[in-house]
C-alpha cells in the first residue's frame, strides 16, 4: 500500500513536470528570441540570448504596435460593454414573459439558434454585406461581436435568472413603487454579479484573442487591424526577418498574462463554465 | 404619464428589442442568403448569378479536395477527441491527488487556454520551421533536418500536435472538477477495503466522471470540426491541402477561387454536422453543470 502510494505519486510528479515543460519550451523560446537578432535565432535556436538585444522591440514599436495593441483594446471593450447593457436586459425579460407569452418563448429560440450555426454559414454573405454597406471597419465588427455574444451569453443569463433570482424580488419592488424597469436596474442587474463575471470572461477572451472576424472585415484598412491581425500580417511581412515577429507575440503573451495572474480563479471558473454550459 | 404607461406595458418587447434587430440584419439575413447562394454559381465578383438547383451539392461529392478536406477532418478530429480525453484524464488525476503546489499546476496547465489560438500557431510555425531542424542538424537526426511541415504526414501531425498543445488545457479542468465531485468518504472506504489505484480508477472515479466525459467528446468535436484560424495561421492547409480542415475550405474556396455559391453548399452541410452535434451538446448539459 505504502509502496504503492509512493510510486503512484513520483508518476504524478513526473507527469506534471514533463507537461508544464511542454508547455513553457515554445513560451520560453519565444520571449528568449524576442532578444536575439535574426541572425542568432537562425544560427543558435536554443542558446540563451547573446548579446542580449531590444532592437526587436525598437523596430516592433516605431511599426507602430501600441496603435494595434489600442484597436485591440477599443474593440475588446466597447463589445464587452455593449454586450453586458443589452444581453442581460433581454436574457431578463425572457425569463419572465417567456412562462405566460408564448410570443416570447419563440423569440427566445430565435436568440439562441447561433448556438448551433457554425460561422462558416454566413462568413461569405456577411463579409459581402459588411464592404457593401461601409460597415468593413472597427465600427462594423463592434456590432458584429454584439450580435454573435447574444447566442450563447443570452442563454448563460436565461438560466441562471430562472435558477438563482425569483419572481418575488421584482414583486417585492414592485410593492414599493418601483415598475419593471427601474427594478430591473436597481434590484435584478447587481444580483446577477456571478455570471456578469462568466459573460464578462469568456467574451472578452473571445473578442481579445479572436482572428477570423476581424480577417475578414478589417485586413484591407491597415490601420485598424488588431493585435492577432496585426501578429499574422507582421509575421508573413517579415518572413525571413523574425526578430521582430517574435517580439510581437511577446506583447500579445504579456497582456494576456499580467490579466490571467491577477483574475486566475476566476478566468479558470468562468471559462470552464462557460465552455459546459 | 400615458407615456409612462406605455413603457410600463410594452417592458418586455423594449427590452428585447436591439438583439433582435442586430440578430434579424446581421445573422438571420446572411444566414437565408448563404442557404441561398449554396443553390447558386455565384463567383462574388459580380452581381450575376444562375439558379443551379443542387448542383453544387452533387459537385462535392465528386470533389477530390472535398473528400481530402473530409478526411483530413475527421483524422483530426477524432485524434482530439482522443488525445484530450486520455491526456485531460491523465493530468487531472494527478492534479487531484495530494501533491504539491497544486493550484500552481492547476494554473500553468490552464494557461495555453488563455492564449490567442493564433499567436500559439505563428509561434509553432517558428518552431517547426527552424527550431526542430536546428535540433535535427545538431544531433544528426534526418527526418528532423527538414521542416515538419513540408511533408504531408508531418504536417497534419504538427497541426494535431498543436491543437492539442492548446485544447487540452480546457478538459483538464472539466475533468479535475469532475474529479473533485466524487464524495471523499467513497473513496476511502474503497481504500480501506483494499481497492488498489487502478481499481479505483476503474469503478469509481470513471463512472463518477462520465459526464465530464460526454462533455469534453462534444467540445472536441466541435473544435475539429470547425478549426480555422491556428491551421490557417501554420500551415495555410498545405502542403497538398493535406491539413485543409473543412473550415478552411470553405474560406479557400470562397476568397482563392470566387466559388462563392460552391463554397457556401460546403458551409451547408459543415452546418448539418454541427447542427446535429449541438443538439446532443444540449441535451447533455441540461444533466451537468461545473460550479
Amino acid at each position: 500500500m505504502e509502496k504503492e502510494n509512493k510510486s503512484k505519486k513520483f508518476w504524478d510528479y513526473a507527469l506534471l513536470i514533463v507537461g508544464g515543460i511542454l508547455i513553457l519550451i515554445p513560451l520560453l523560446y519565444t520571449f528568449l528570441s524576442s532578444f536575439k537578432t535574426t541572425k542568432q535565432i537562425m544560427n543558435h535556436f536554443f542558446a540563451w540570448p547573446n548579446p542580449w538585444t531590444t532592437a526587436n522591440f525598437q523596430r516592433l514599436f516605431s511599426d507602430g504596435v501600441m496603435g494595434y495593441f489600442w484597436n485591440s483594446i477599443v474593440i475588446t471593450v466597447l463589445s464587452i460593454v455593449l454586450v453586458m447593457i443589452f444581453v442581460p436586459m433581454a436574457a431578463y425579460s425572457i425569463a419572465r414573459n417567456m412562462s405566460k407569452h408564448t410570443a416570447f418563448n419563440w423569440m427566445y429560440i430565435l436568440l439562441i439558434i447561433g448556438i448551433f450555426v457554425p460561422f462558416q454559414v454566413i462568413m461569405i454573405p456577411i463579409t459581402v454585406m459588411m464592404s457593401k454597406i461601409g460597415l468593413a471597419n472597427m465600427w462594423g465588427l463592434i456590432i458584429l461581436y454584439l450580435t454573435y455574444a447574444v447566442p450563447q451569453t443570452l442563454f448563460l443569463y436565461v438560466s441562471y435568472i430562472k435558477q438563482s433570482v425569483p419572481e418575488s424580488l421584482d414583486e417585492a419592488a414592485e410593492i414599493d413603487g418601483a415598475n419593471k424597469i427601474t427594478a430591473y436596474f436597481k434590484i435584478i442587474f447587481p444580483l446577477l454579479k456571478p455570471m456578469h463575471a462568466t459573460t464578462l470572461i469568456i467574451n472578452a477572451m473571445w473578442f481579445w484573442n479572436d482572428f477570423m472576424l476581424p480577417l475578414l472585415i478589417l485586413n484591407k484598412d491597415s490601420k485598424m487591424w488588431t493585435l492577432p491581425l496585426f501578429q499574422y500580417n507582421y509575421t508573413g511581412q517579415y518572413f525571413n526577418d523574425y526578430g521582430p515577429s517574435f517580439a510581437s507575440y511577446v506583447v500579445g503573451i504579456i497582456t494576456i498574462t499580467i490579466v490571467y495572474l491577477i483574475f486566475q480563479k476566476n478566468i479558470i471558473a468562468g471559462m470552464s463554465n462557460g465552455a459546459v454550459k | 404619464m400615458k407615456s409612462k404607461s406605455f413603457i410600463e406595458k410594452h417592458w418586455g418587447w423594449l427590452f428585447l428589442i436591439i438583439p433582435l434587430i442586430l440578430q434579424a440584419i446581421f445573422f438571420y439575413f446572411p444566414l437565408f442568403q448563404g442557404a441561398f447562394y449554396s443553390f447558386t454559381n455565384w463567383t462574388g465578383l459580380t452581381y450575376n448569378y444562375k439558379f443551379v438547383g443542387i448542383n453544387n451539392y452533387k459537385l462535392l461529392l465528386m470533389d477530390q479536395n472535398f473528400a481530402k478536406s473530409i478526411g483530413f477532418t475527421a483524422i483530426l478530429t477524432i485524434s482530439l477527441i482522443i488525445g484530450e480525453i486520455v491526456i485531460g484524464i491523465l493530468v487531472a488525476r494527478a492534479l487531484n491527488s495530494k501533491i504539491k503546489g497544486q493550484t500552481f499546476f492547476r494554473a500553468w496547465f490552464f494557461f495555453p487556454a488563455v492564449l490567442s489560438g493564433l499567436t500559439v500557431a505563428l509561434i509553432f510555425k517558428q518552431v517547426f520551421n527552424y527550431g526542430l531542424p536546428a535540433i535535427g542538424n545538431a544531433l544528426h537526426i534526418e527526418w528532423l533536418q527538414t521542416s515538419l511541415l513540408g511533408t504531408n504526414t508531418g504536417a497534419v501531425i504538427a497541426t494535431i500536435f498543436v491543437l492539442l498543445w492548446q485544447g487540452v488545457a480546457m478538459p483538464i479542468i472539466i475533468f479535475l472538477a469532475g474529479l473533485q465531485s466524487i464524495p471523499d468518504e467513497i473513496k476511502e472506504a474503497a481504500e480501506m477495503d483494499g481497492a488498489n489505484s487502478r481499481q479505483i480508477f476503474w469503478n469509481i472515479e470513471l463512472p463518477y466522471m462520465l459526464p465530464s466525459i460526454s462533455m469534453v467528446f462534444i467540445l472536441a468535436l466541435k473544435s475539429g470540426l470547425t478549426a480555422f484560424d491556428q491551421i490557417f495561421a501554420m500551415t495555410a492547409g498545405g502542403p497538398n491541402n493535406s491539413t485543409t480542415s473543412l473550415g478552411l475550405l470553405v474560406y479557400n474556396y470562397a476568397f482563392n477561387n470566387n466559388s462563392f455559391g460552391y463554397a457556401n453548399a460546403i458551409a451547408i452541410v459543415l452546418f448539418i454536422l454541427i447542427a446535429i452535434v449541438s443538439f446532443i451538446q444540449i441535451k447533455i448539459s441540461n444533466k451537468y453543470a461545473v460550479d
